[in-house]
């Protein structure tokens, strides 16, 4: 149990497509701009948690934030699917006595410097499963989710269109929101439909943005966080999983190729340790890599049946006053794409009443990382 | 416990055989030789069963299309144009990737494809729908 842990600041750097700054320096920026929330200096804070991808060292941030003390410091492997874990990894630390205070953060120039959908990332095809994918011509994450989203279309006898209100949604969302890149730019279905194809049936706006930036998170105990100024935000639950035979973004030989495997694993935890059905929250953030993998998190979360999700959103049921906001900040395809980082934030700014789109009634959120990855997921609430 | 055959190759990734194979014209997958379960991707052990016997078993190469993707933006040398990539469950009830090879616009899921090996695909499996000839 993880009971007893708070997020008492947050912190980022401005989102663009091309940053002109070091990985490095975007870090330190977003974890000065924490510190700043939470009324905390760098003595506050003896752990670093973060991803095993990032690309900044904790000898730098160390030194350039000016910590005096640090104890602890993890990564967490599996991309975006080790978003949420950067916090169970804190929480564990802080519970344990290891650290006092832990910020989780991420940093990266994904627009400018290394592009994921470009393929700058595709391992040599020698062993593995990256050659099976890679073999075939199916070198970036958004081919290998166009067979999947191929065949739900055709399970439940779909237009190619069904996607769109994912996209479109996402986009009202950044529309109000100054620090998305799609600010005042909300998108048309025309648009939507105008756009060009990926990987059908994934068209641009499926598909998440690739952006420069920087997000950090700082944990602590319920007994600090008085000494932090802002309103801390429970972390009731925090899990990680990971499936049996998954294989990332592309379950093909499930015998439901839809099946996202590690979801199960998340739900038992996540309930177990928060007491709360996880489809009963108020609200979720929930990974936006592609729309089509919203709709399998929605349904396999158990907030809609097998092939309703994407009627669910075509409704308005994501919108504010629907019966499940989602992604207000406009997430990964309206907002930016920080690894699900900035997820989490817009989860405690919800929760604390200064969300830009701002929920009326939230008491509980569902934060979740990379669908059909090895994954991790929290439930946060108000105390 | 697994029985180590030292006298056994050295193997770097065990679905090397599987690509040999393939650059042969053979399309092969594992058969569990404990509990039956036929396996594809080529693993160590049986998920199953976990038992780490098995045989390799040769398909005919026809199956049906579970589901495909075009993908507009090629992003590597060798694949120089859109192409279309097929998930295959094979007859013998494997599941393969391949380039679909041929004319046809879009394969229609549930339909009936061949395998193809002289290609000049840059992928090393094709597969061409059911009746079309290879030479498209
Ligand atoms: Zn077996």
């Amino acid at each position: 149990m993880v009971s007893g842990v708070s997020i008492v600041g947050i912190g980022a750097t401005d989102f663009s497509k091309n940053s002109g700054r070091s990985e490095l320096q975007l870090a330190v920026e977003a974890i000065t701009d924490c510190l700043r929330d939470a009324g905390a200096s760098p003595e506050d804070v003896d752990g670093l948690s973060t991803f095993t991808m990032n690309e900044t060292s904790e000898l730098d941030i160390r030194r350039e934030i000016g910590m005096p003390d640090l104890r602890f410091f993890t990564r967490v492997p599996f991309g975006g699917g080790g978003g949420c874990g950067t916090i169970a990894m804190a929480a564990m630390a802080i519970k344990s006595g290891i650290a006092k205070s832990v910020v989780a953060y991420r940093s990266l120039n994904t627009a400018s410097k290394i592009r994921f959908g470009s393929g700058d990332l595709v391992p040599p095809p020698e062993s593995g499963d990256q050659r099976l994918f890679v073999n075939v011509g199916l070198m970036t994450p958004a081919s290998r989710v166009g067979m999947t989203a191929q065949y739900y279309l055709h399970k439940f006898g779909l237009p190619d269109t069904a996607y769109a209100p994912f996209a479109l949604t996402a986009r009202e969302y950044a529309a109000t929101n100054p620090a998305a890149f799609y600010y005042k730019r909300p998108l048309s279905l025309e648009e939507y439909l105008d756009a060009p194809w990926i990987s059908h049936p994934l068209r641009r706006f499926d598909c998440c943005q690739e952006s420069d930036g920087a997000v950090a998170i700082l944990i602590t105990s319920d007994e600090r966080a008085k000494d932090f100024c802002g309103v801390p935000i429970k972390v009731a639950a925090c899990a990680q999983s990971c499936g049996f035979d998954q294989i990332g973004l592309a379950q093909y030989w499930s015998e439901d190729m839809l099946e996202l495997p590690e979801i199960p694993g998340l739900v038992r935890q996540l309930q177990e340790q928060s007491g709360i059905e996880v489809n009963t929250v108020d609200a979720a953030m929930l990974y936006d890599h592609f729309t089509p993998l919203v709709a399998l998190q929605l349904e396999q979360f158990g907030f809609c049946e097998p092939g309703e999700a994407t009627g669910f959103a075509a409704d308005g049921q994501l919108r504010l006053g629907g019966a499940l906001p989602l992604n207000t900040h406009g997430g990964h395809l309206g907002e930016a794409y920080l690894h699900g980082m900035s997820h989490i934030c817009e989860a405690v700014r919800q929760l604390r009443g200064e969300a830009i789109n701002q929920i009326l009634e939230v008491e509980t959120l569902l934060v979740a990382s990379a669908a059909a990855t090895p994954n991790s997921a929290l439930i946060l609430t108000r105390h | 416990m697994p029985q180590t055959d030292t006298s056994a190759p050295v193997i770097k990734d065990q679905s090397d055989f599987y690509w040999e194979s393939l650059s042969g014209g053979r399309l092969v997958f594992q058969y569990c030789l404990s509990c039956g379960e036929k396996r594809f991707p080529f693993r160590m052990s049986c998920s199953r069963c976990g038992s780490f016997e098995h045989s390799i078993e040769q398909s005919a190469g026809t199956g049906v299309v579970v589901s495909h993707t075009r993908v507009e933006k090629p992003l590597i040398g060798t694949f120089t144009k859109p192409y279309h990539v097929v998930l295959v469950e094979l007859d013998e009830g494997v599941r393969m990737l391949g380039v679909l090879k041929g004319t046809a616009p879009a394969p229609l899921i549930g339909s009936r494809v061949v395998a193809s090996f002289n290609s000049e695909s840059p992928s090393p499996l094709c597969f061409i729908p059911d009746g079309q000839s290879d030479a498209s």
